[in-house]
């Protein structure tokens, strides 16, 4: 514990410290204070976006220039702001603390700690609006980026720098795949960033207790902003967290972002346009609600190697009402993004979690990203949940159909609960991938369907134990030989003799 | 800031009649003479922002109080703003009226505030110093403010030069208070 005479020996020093001298500033004056925004007047010099500094040292930015005064948005409470007051201009766009300091902490879109976990040592700043890569600094995506998910790493596999957006109603698994995915990317050196637009504090210290529980902590950051605070802040928590991430993949590292959710971000976007009063467009939006968007995620990229090969991957989470998918904000950001999830709450609710409808989910570049061995696993599973898809109605008389119907149901029918996966259980890719293979080889046909997860769950411990040789030579090679394919067999064929 | 926009237009309009006359000097201390007598007098003032006073009863009482008085330039400007029932934009043209002034004369407004009166060696050594640093030539507003403790506050336009003791505690509360 610190005690009175050193706090006043700080002070003191910072006091002896302390330089005078005259201060050339640009100012202008609160007119107009209200709802987290003031207008002010003068400021003339200011540039769009400009961070400013009110009296009390709160921080605004300078968002809309008008012809005699100036719409800035507060930066936290305007409740000590008055009518009146200077407004001095600081000459720097908002920047974030950036670096590897941040990992492990739970820090606000300003870079500072809110997880009493004391200050965030590092000097590197990063402005949080920045232009994306442009076509010569980048590749394409070619690096698998596991999620540890079997439907989404076998049907809809992501890769490293893509932009994939999870999309569903209220409660139906959004942020869980989210946080799966940051959990599997525990020694697998891909640093985490988790931005948490106005989820409720408590949704947070509960989310980061299980990434520490997990070890996921260590080389994760969230970005937090709870629902009480300023729609600027909710506005800015999505840009810091990108600067934070660009930092990393400038230096080569490999990042994962996560949005949860821009739903919320183009609402606080409203929110403070309406506010300043911008003409508002369909669903009362303002007309560059899309340019918001696309500009975020544009900034994920997979950097070419000249650039040290670094990438950003962006997993941005939409929330539909009611299954609608065709409102403003969700068509803008699947069109925006390289894929979609959709998960939908009849598959929750009939058990199927993670509820992918891997019929309307598609990954648009991560196919090339897919290593050889999922990808030689996962052809046949496509095409048998694509026929089960058409048969499903007939489903409930399958007395009545003929034998290659049956056939059929009953093989999608132990597919889709193959793919049933509890949450924060990710699974390393080789064991995905040998799982997958004995279902498609038809293993799993005589095992009765409620039984299926534990016949699963056992054969990878059973691999593990008395085969390990299989599952690591899938993880270094990335194929899966023929030799590897015999191997397996015979596992298979010996664990369901005792099974 | 209600009526600023307003007030820079009847402003130039005034302006520019005024210089059809060439009165621009007169028109200008005349409007801040009117401009002032109205705002000193609570009773003048809510007589000639009333809504509720009919508008031929306002002209009435200007054109007795201020017919030859004032050049009709100016006169004819107050009538139009009760005729418009804009008379609140009064106080925001006369500083407008100032600014055009200002400028057709190429100054700058320069307002030096500073904990007591300065001599006319310190005012005039800080003047030229600032006019051969901005190049530009200023029109001085001086004000006291002991409030500052000691040294000067030199403001032009949105520009503010801070020298002042009170400026310097300001700053350094700040980084006190500052979360790094």
């Amino acid at each position: 514990m610190i005690n009175a005479d050193e706090i006043a020996g700080i002070l003191k020093a910072q006091i002896e410290s302390f330089k005078t001298q005259v201060q050339e500033d640009e100012v202008g004056t609160v007119i107009e204070v209200g709802a987290n925004l003031a207008r002010v007047y003068g400021l003339r010099g200011v540039r769009a976006s400009e961070l400013v500094e009110f009296a009390d040292g709160m921080q605004g930015v300078a968002l809309n220039l008008e012809e005699d005064n100036v719409g800035v948005v507060i930066l936290g409470s305007d409740k000590d702001i008055k009518e009146g007051d200077k407004v001095r201009r600081t000459g720097r766009i908002a920047s974030v603390p950036v670096g590897e300091a941040l990992l492990g902490r739970v820090v606000n879109p300003l870079g500072q700690p809110i997880d009493g976990k004391g200050p965030i040592e590092t000097n590197r700043y990063r402005t949080i609006e920045n232009t994306a890569p442009s076509v010569v600094q980048r590749q394409g995506v070619k690096q698998p980026l596991q999620t540890g998910i079997r439907a989404i790493d076998a049907l809809i596999p992501i890769g490293k720098g893509q932009r994939e957006l999870i999309i569903g109603d209220r409660s139906t698994g959004k942020t869980a795949i989210a946080i799966d995915t940051i959990i599997n990317q525990k020694g697998m050196n891909v640093f985490c960033i988790y931005v948490a637009i106005g989820q409720k504090n408590s949704t947070v210290a509960a989310l980061s207790q299980v990434l520490e529980q997990k070890g996921a902590m260590e080389y994760t950051t969230i970005v937090a902003v709870s629902p009480a605070e300023a729609a600027a802040l909710r506005w800015l928590a999505p840009f810091a967290g990108a600067a934070m991430g660009e930092e990393l993949m400038m230096k080569g590292k490999d990042v994962l972002i996560v949005f949860d959710d821009l739903t919320k971000h183009a609402q606080s976007y409203r929110e403070m346009s309406l506010l300043l009063r911008r003409p508002p467009g369909r669903e009362a939006y303002p007309g560059d609600v899309f340019f918001l968007h696309s500009r975020l995620l544009e900034r994920a990229a997979k950097l070419s190697d000249e650039l040290g090969g670094g990438s950003m991957t962006a997993l941005p989470i939409i929330e539909t009402q009611a299954g609608d998918f065709a409102a403003y904000i969700p068509t803008n950001v699947i069109s925006i993004t390289d894929g979609q999830i959709y998960l939908t709450p009849e598959l929750f609710f009939q058990g199927i979690r993670p509820a992918v409808d891997v019929g309307l989910s598609v990954s648009r570049v991560g196919g090339s990203a897919q290593t050889k061995a999922m990808k030689s696993v996962a052809g046949q599973l496509k095409l048998e949940l694509a026929q089960y898809r058409d048969l499903a109605a007939f489903a409930k008389l399958s007395s009545d159909l003929d034998k290659q119907t049956q056939t059929q149901l009953m093989r999608g029918e132990k597919m889709t609960e193959l793919l049933k996966q509890p949450q924060y259980q990710p699974q390393k890719m080789e064991d995905q991938v040998a799982l997958l293979y004995g279902a498609g080889k038809g293993y799993v046909n005589d095992i009765p369907t409620a039984r299926l997860q534990a016949w699963a769950k056992g054969f990878i411990d059973f691999l593990h134990a008395k085969y390990a040789s299989i599952p690591e030579g899938i993880a270094s090679s990335g194929q899966l030989s023929d030799d590897a394919k015999k191997q397996l067999d015979a596992a298979l064929t010996e664990y369901n003799k005792s099974f | 800031m209600v009526g600023e926009k307003l007030g820079r237009r009847y402003a130039s309009a005034v302006f520019s009649a005024a210089g059809d006359f060439d009165a621009v000097e007169r028109v200008g201390s005349d409007l801040a003479a009117v401009a002032g007598a109205i705002d000193g007098d609570p009773l003048m003032r809510d007589f000639f922002l009333s809504p509720v006073i009919s508008r031929s009863a306002k002209e009435r009482a200007l054109l007795e109080a201020f017919q030859g008085k004032v050049h009709d330039v100016a006169l004819h400007a107050l009538l139009l703003l009760v005729r418009k029932r804009r008379e609140a934009v009064l106080s925001v043209l006369v500083p407008e009226y100032r600014k055009l002034q200002m400028a057709s004369r190429g100054t700058d407004p320069l307002t030096v505030t500073a904990a007591r009166k300065l001599t006319e060696s310190e005012l005039d050594a800080l003047v030229s110093r600032l006019q051969s640093l901005y190049g530009k030539k200023f029109e001085v507003n001086e004000v006291v403010d002991p409030k500052l403790i000691g040294g000067v506050r030199i403001t032009m336009g949105d520009r503010r030069i801070d020298g002042t003791v009170s400026g310097q505690l300001e700053a350094l509360a700040r980084t006190l208070f500052s979360p790094n």
